[in-house]
C-alpha cells in the first residue's frame, strides 16, 4: 500500500493505492502523471523517513510507500 | 484502500471511518463518494484526516526535520538548514533569515505558488524546493539587505544563472 500527500490548504489530501486493487494503481499513476504535467515536484520517501532520505521522482512507483507532492516556488 | 470500520453514514454520501491496518492505523478520515467526472483528481478516493489542516501540516512537517531542527521548531517555531549556499532559518514568511557562505546576512523571500497554504506546509514545501534545486531556490527569491526596507527582486547576489 502507498499513499500520495498533496499539500494543499487542509494540511494535503491523501491518495492512497494498494497492488490488491489494480484500479487504484492505475488510478493513482493518472493523478501522478497529471500533477506532473501541472510542474509539481514529487518525492519519495519511507513512511515517516526524514527529508533527507526523500528523493525526487519523476514516474510513479507503486513500490514506494509515500509520494509528497509540493508546488513551483516564486519570490514572494 | 486500507481495511477500516464505519464510524458514521454522513447524510451527503461521506463517510467517517477509522483505519484499522497501515502506515495511518487508528487515525479517523472522512472519506468523500466518487467526485464528478471532470473534476481535479476524479474517480479517486480522496481522504481527509480528522485533524485541523494546521495540525496536519504541522505533523507532515515535524516528521521531515531531524531532532534538532523538530525541537527548535516545537519551542520557537523556526528551525535552521544549511548547505553548500550557507544557513536559513526558517520561521519566518516573507522575511527568511539567510546567512550566505560568501558574504554577510541577507533577508530573502520565496514561496510556494499557488492557493493558500497551511504555515507548516509552505516550510515543507521550501524544504523540498530548496533540496530540488538550491541554485533556482535563490533565484526566483526577492531579498533585502537587514538594514534596508526595500526589497529587490531575485536572484540573490551570488545565485544568478551563470554565476
Amino acid at each position: 500500500m502507498g499513499v500520495m500527500r498533496i499539500l494543499d490548504r487542509t494540511g494535503d489530501t491523501m491518495i492512497e493505492w494498494t497492488g490488491a486493487v489494480p484500479e487504484s494503481l492505475r488510478k493513482a499513476e493518472n493523478s501522478f502523471n497529471q500533477l506532473i504535467d501541472e510542474r509539481q515536484m514529487a518525492f519519495g520517501r519511507r513512511a515517516g523517513a526524514m527529508i533527507d532520505e526523500a528523493e525526487r521522482i519523476f514516474s510513479f512507483d507503486p513500490a514506494l510507500e509515500e509520494i509528497l507532492w509540493v508546488r513551483p516556488i516564486q519570490g514572494g | 484502500m486500507s481495511d477500516y470500520v464505519v464510524l458514521e453514514r454522513l447524510a451527503d454520501g461521506r463517510l467517517w471511518i477509522r483505519l484499522t491496518e497501515g502506515v495511518l492505523a487508528g487515525r479517523a478520515v472522512l472519506a468523500f463518494p466518487e467526485p464528478e467526472p471532470g473534476s481535479p483528481l476524479s474517480s479517486q478516493w480522496q481522504v481527509h484526516s480528522s485533524l485541523s489542516p494546521y495540525r496536519r501540516s504541522d505533523r507532515l512537517l515535524r516528521s521531515l526535520l531531524n531532532e534538532e531542527q523538530e525541537k527548535d521548531w516545537r519551542d520557537t517555531r523556526q528551525f535552521l538548514v544549511s548547505g553548500a549556499y550557507g544557513m536559513l532559518q526558517f520561521g519566518r514568511i516573507s522575511d527568511i533569515r539567510f546567512w550566505p557562505t560568501t558574504s554577510s546576512e541577507l533577508r530573502i523571500c520565496v514561496l510556494p505558488v499557488g492557493p493558500h497554504l497551511p504555515e507548516p506546509d509552505v516550510w515543507t514545501n521550501l524544504l523540498f524546493a530548496l533540496k530540488a534545486d538550491p541554485r533556482r531556490f535563490f533565484a526566483v527569491a526577492n531579498w533585502r539587505r537587514p538594514t534596508e526596507r526595500q526589497w529587490h527582486l531575485g536572484p540573490v547576489p551570488g545565485f544568478a544563472t551563470g554565476d
